[in-house]
């Protein structure tokens, strides 16, 4: 979030100036893509929610205050386009386990999205650990280490106070770390 | 500056976030120059730290399908679209409810109808039953019986044929014990005007014509 925004980018693309728009997107639509990824873990639906995220920001570019990061902007409303596929996502499982113990079908699972190789014991441990992490946790630690971003940009996005992203990133470690002794142990 | 343990493992944590003052990254590096196990635990977070990084680069360091800009502006513009769109099915669901809500009362209105009252206008049932009772009633009031007195040369046969009617039906109603008719007797024919074959004359004039105080004045001074 260092690099500095040219402001008459965002007013042309308020303008309607169609180039300003495409540079904007190019710009950012990686970042925002892998964010989704990073969240929903589908690349399919994080696609989906990038095309979302741009939407509601070309629509919305009026109503942005230049005082917030316009990355951090950009990146909360990507976050609240993943959070809600989230919710989607647990009411459909909770759905599809309450039909199983009701009419005790076997109703189609999704298909977890392709896993690159793990590479060895360890990433997968810690792989594991991370994806067993509850959601509040697993949020602040990919974006404190994969998009590598500071608390105080974190808790702009979440709009969470920093002590609040401190102790969640210290429990996620605490858990992480616990993982990895585990595989130690054994 | 001594700290204990725990307060290390925090400021450790604080480390990882980059929320270090000097005074304080001072006094944690102090501690773990003594300190094995705290050492160990510092090292063991780094590893974490190091470790998630390549794993999740694999995971996720992909490239997004290029958005298309058409796709991103229709979209956009599609606002307003959304909300005709909005206001189309707001307007259908209450067309919807107003003929339910319509249908609903008739079928009340209806039901209210045929539990009171037949329906004006439309006779389902009545029409047949009314049909039936009229020609019984006509069958009624043609159907008389009329007294006949037998004139000479009469016999059972052609005073049956006389009035198309079978000589049995003649015995039966008369009560008869024989066939055999004599002048001047009395016979009561049953006469409908269902089957007026032979005679042209109507049951009124039949009976005035058959019972003629003549035929009786001029022959039962005879008998």
């Amino acid at each position: 979030m260092t690099e500095a925004h040219p402001s008459w980018l965002i007013s042309e693309c308020i303008a309607g100036n169609e180039a300003a728009i495409e540079m904007l997107v190019r710009q950012y639509e990686t970042d925002v893509f892998r964010l989704a990824l990073s969240i929903v873990g589908d690349q399919a639906e994080a696609n989906e929610i990038t095309q979302e995220t741009f939407i509601t920001v070309l629509r919305s570019l009026p109503s942005y205050q230049e005082k917030q990061s316009f990355k951090a902007w950009l990146y909360t409303i990507a976050l609240n386009h993943s959070r809600s596929y989230l919710r989607k996502q647990k009411i459909l499982e909770r759905l599809r386990t309450t039909l199983t113990t009701i009419f005790q079908i076997e109703t189609q699972k999704q298909v977890s999205p392709e896993e690159a190789v793990i590479q060895n014991d360890k990433e997968a441990q810690i792989w594991n650990s991370l994806n067993q992490l509850d959601e509040r946790h697993r949020i602040v630690v990919v974006l404190r280490y994969f998009h590598e971003l500071s608390v105080a940009e974190i808790s702009e996005i979440l709009s969470i106070n920093e002590g609040t992203i401190h102790s969640r990133l210290h429990n996620a470690r605490e858990k992480l770390r616990n993982g990895l002794k585990h595989l130690h142990g054994e | 500056m001594q700290i204990t343990h725990d307060e290390a493992r925090k400021l450790i944590q604080f480390n990882a976030d980059e929320a270090l003052n000097l005074q304080k990254k001072t006094a944690l590096y102090a501690h773990l120059e003594d300190c094995i196990e705290c050492r160990v635990y510092a090292e063991d977070i780094k590893e974490v730290e190091s470790r998630l990084l390549p794993v999740m680069k694999r995971q996720w360091n992909l490239q997004p399908v290029p958005l298309s800009m058409d796709a991103l502006t229709s979209k956009r513009d599609s606002k307003i679209q959304t909300s005709i769109l909005l206001a189309t099915r707001t307007a259908m669901i209450g067309v919807v409810f107003v003929a339910f809500i319509f249908s609903a009362w008739q079928f009340t209105l209806s039901n209210r109808q045929t539990s009171g009252q037949s329906p004006v206008g439309v006779l389902p049932v009545p029409t047949p039953s009314k049909q039936s009772t009229s020609t019984k009633i006509m069958q009624q009031t043609t159907c008389e019986e009329i007294l006949y007195i037998v004139q000479e040369n009469d016999t059972l046969e052609s005073i049956a044929h006389q009035f198309s009617i079978s000589k049995e039906e003649i015995i039966t109603i008369n009560n008869m014990k024989t066939e055999t008719v004599i002048r001047a007797m009395e016979l009561i024919i049953p006469k409908c005007n269902s089957t007026p074959t032979g005679t042209a004359e109507s049951p009124a004039t039949l009976t005035t014509t058959y019972t003629p105080s003549i035929n009786l004045t001029t022959f039962t001074p005879d008998g």
